[in-house]
């Protein structure tokens, strides 16, 4: 059963073996996994579950029904746009379906890095082979490909770059391309309706609508969580107390931080909250006059190109090219121009191929807890910046190379690139935020995991150093970013924490 | 409008002020406004003019925006709300036209926008992110904005496909 606690007319105040706050990638496996081991689990999500037979397809309704703060979300100097899914499902309801198992290079490294054995690749491997029969995961097949995915792909191989097709979670997907706002179709096999239902059918109860405020403890250990109902409007209605011995923070890199952070939670380390990492993502067009392009249409995300991958091929730049669309309204935001100037330009819209730079950041920025506000600072280093900009230009190159009459950066004012002896107009703009649009779709990494708690928030079983009966299992506990989409590695780190917990 | 001591800590308040590029949009229609006065609302109608360009009247994108800032955490809403008003003042004192944006004719404001969108000073670009990105989003998220850009719209009303049945339906039919 699924309680919208939207529906109280009392206090609430339930006891469980072990409280789940949150059910997006990370909480809803961890759910499905301890609640399958026989121990009595409870759910709590902020948001509401949202149906597909409510997702309309249009952008006012659906941010602000599916994401925090209708999408509006920003690092503080207004420099990022981080888009973070609310509801129940979390952020795999809005998300593209893109499916990567975490490359080896990467889990290699945080196995020796950070000390965590759990996580080489041949004991992850079984944990994503179900993860991936779980959600139907299916490589697309070159004929799914939309025109706008379709020209990064045929850019690619002109310049003998190395890419595929994505394998995505999707099942009979008719490509209408609303991914973003909720699938009205249910092909979009999001947590809310894989892990979540396996859950409940295990026994979990799941409650909606329940922000929770407060982790508490006694005597030093976690012993449940405090919060509120929260009406449609997302008013406080009525507290809601969960009493468990065991509790786990599955809110997401930033929701976590702040809950954690404004709980007081001992943090031996000083790095709770530090260490975000955000996959800083920036749009660059390519136009084909004439050429009806639609990006917003068919499979959105559908084609990437690994060549620059510092996981998938080992490269330094270290960034992926994937195909990209976006609603008008999102649209809108990332061609500058004013007036009648912009109208023109914007005009073609349905010639435009847009692929997005997804760059892996090596720096970081942190999450604190205002008054009751999580905090987002994070500054592209120059390092990374000047990363950011050899990803600007390869995107341009793909584009040019698939045929566009010109490639136009999302700088203000949009650098317009006809051949690369303008490429220089790109390498001559600062890096200053706002210079350029900018959004995260993935943020990690604010309570990482690692073998040392003076440097590791949540040790190797994803449980906080200092704290008995508190464990995090969601993307905070990265020890690093992943550089590839990390639904998939958020659910496998996610199943080595409630493995873990369902074993005790 | 905010007193000058107001506007001070408005200015020195600005990086929360900005952290609001919004990419999208949500508008309950029954939460209270953030309290704009005329002077804002011309604000905010002149830089949409200025930005969006001709028609930008026929949207209802300052009403849509004025709605879904009622979607912002608590603290960061007033900060939000005060947009039109620094950029008003600033404009004053930045663009060399000595009188606040609202009372320019629209030639000036738009050459004033256009002085702020130029600016290579980081905070103003980030003032003028701000709202252009949430009025162009709001704007484009509307309808009427549609058929000029060749946006068809949602699937749904116009195509007509069925929903698949669950994976993993056993439980989810039987929730209230
Ligand atoms: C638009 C978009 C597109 C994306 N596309 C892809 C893609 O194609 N491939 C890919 O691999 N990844 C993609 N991602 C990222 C991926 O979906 C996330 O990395 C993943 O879902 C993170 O899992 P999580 O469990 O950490 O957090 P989430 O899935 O975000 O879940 C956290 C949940 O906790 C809830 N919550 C937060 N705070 C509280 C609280 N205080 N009380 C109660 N509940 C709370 C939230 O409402 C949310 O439901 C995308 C993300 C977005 C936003």
């Amino acid at each position: 059963m699924i309680v919208p606690a939207s529906m109280l007319t009392a206090p609430l105040t339930l006891t469980a073996q072990v409280v789940v706050v949150g059910s997006g990638a990370g909480g809803a496996l961890a759910a499905e996994r301890i609640a399958r081991a026989g121990k009595d689990v409870v759910v709590l999500e902020a948001g509401p579950f949202v149906p597909a037979a409510r997702m309309n397809q249009r952008e006012r309704e659906m941010m602000r029904l599916l994401y925090w703060e209708g999408g509006m979300r920003a690092t503080e100097d207004g420099g990022m746009g981080v888009l973070h899914g609310r509801g129940l499902g979390g952020s795999t309801v809005v998300n593209y379906l893109d499916c990567f198992r975490t490359p080896a290079r990467v889990l290699d490294h945080w196995a020796d890095a950070r000390g965590l054995p759990e996580l080489t690749p041949g004991k992850m491997a079984p944990r994503f082979d179900r993860i991936f029969e779980v959600l139907g995961v299916q490589k697309l097949p070159e004929s799914g490909l939309n025109p706008n995915n379709r020209k990064l792909m045929e850019g690619g191989r002109a310049l003998g770059w190395q890419g595929d097709t994505f394998h995505r979670n999707a099942n009979q997907c008719y490509g209408s391309g609303f991914c973003d706002l909720g699938c009205a179709y249910n092909a979009k096999q999001s947590a809310a309706i894989t892990f979540i239902p396996l859950a409940m059918a295990a026994g979990a109860r799941v409650y909606t609508e329940v922000r929770v405020d407060r982790v508490l403890f006694d005597a030093g250990r976690a012993v449940g969580v405090s919060g509120m109902a929260l009406d449609a409007d997302r008013k406080p209605i009525q507290p809601v107390t969960v009493h468990a011995e065991t509790v786990v923070v599955s809110c997401g890199a930033i929701e976590s931080a702040h809950l954690l952070l404004r709980s007081g939670t001992p943090d031996a380390s000083g790095q709770l909250g530090r260490n975000l990492y955000l996959h800083p993502s920036c749009p660059v067009v390519g136009h084909f006059p004439g050429e009806r392009i639609a990006n917003y249409e068919g499979v959105k995300q559908g084609y990437y190109i690994g060549e620059f991958s510092g996981p998938l091929s080992g490269h330094p730049d270290d960034f992926l090219l994937e195909g990209i669309g976006a609603p008008p309204g999102i649209a809108a935001t990332v061609f500058s121009g004013l007036g009648a100037e912009r109208q023109a330009t914007f005009a073609h819209l349905n010639e435009y191929a847009v692929v997005g730079v997804l760059l892996r950041d090596l720096d970081t920025g942190t999450v604190t807890s205002g008054a009751g506000r999580p905090k987002i600072t994070y500054a592209l280093s120059r390092a990374d910046g000047l990363r950011m900009q050899r990803g600007v230009l390869a995107a341009a190159r793909a584009m040019l190379a698939a045929g566009a009459a010109v490639s136009l950066t999302s700088h203000n004012p949009a650098r317009i690139l006809r051949t690369e002896a303008d490429f220089g107009r790109v390498l001559d703009t600062p890096l200053d935020p706002g210079a350029m649009a900018m959004f995260s779709f993935h943020q990690m990494g604010t309570c990482r995991m690692g073998d040392r708690r003076d440097r590791d928030v949540v040790n190797p079983e994803g449980r906080f150093w200092e704290v008995p009966g508190l464990y995090v299992a969601d993307s905070s506990i990265f020890p690093e970013s992943s550089g590839v989409n990390p639904q998939i590695t958020v659910y496998g780190l996610a199943d080595v924490v409630a493995e873990g917990i369902a074993s005790r | 409008m905010p007193s000058r001591r107001q506007f001070l800590a408005l200015v020195a308040a600005l990086p929360a002020v900005l952290a609001t590029p919004g990419s999208a949009l949500g508008a309950p229609q029954d939460e209270a406004g953030p309290g704009w006065d005329e002077s804002d609302v011309a604000v905010l109608r002149g830089f949409l003019a200025a930005v969006f360009g001709p028609g930008s009247e026929r949207t209802d994108a300052i009403e849509a925006l004025t709605a879904s800032l009622s979607w912002l955490d608590d603290e960061r809403k007033p900060l939000v709300a005060a947009l039109p008003a620094i950029f008003d003042q600033a404009s004053r004192v930045l663009v060399p036209t000595l009188a606040a944006f609202h009372t320019l004719r629209p030639e000036e404001q738009a050459a004033a926008v256009a002085n702020w969108s130029a600016s290579s000073l980081g905070f103003r670009r980030q003032i003028f992110n701000a709202l252009r990105t949430l009025l162009l989003a709001h704007a484009y998220a509307d309808p009427v904005t549609w058929e000029a850009i060749g946006y068809p719209g949602p699937w749904l009303g116009r195509i007509d496909l069925p929903a698949h049945p669950l994976r993993f339906g056993a439980v989810i039919p039987g929730t209230p």
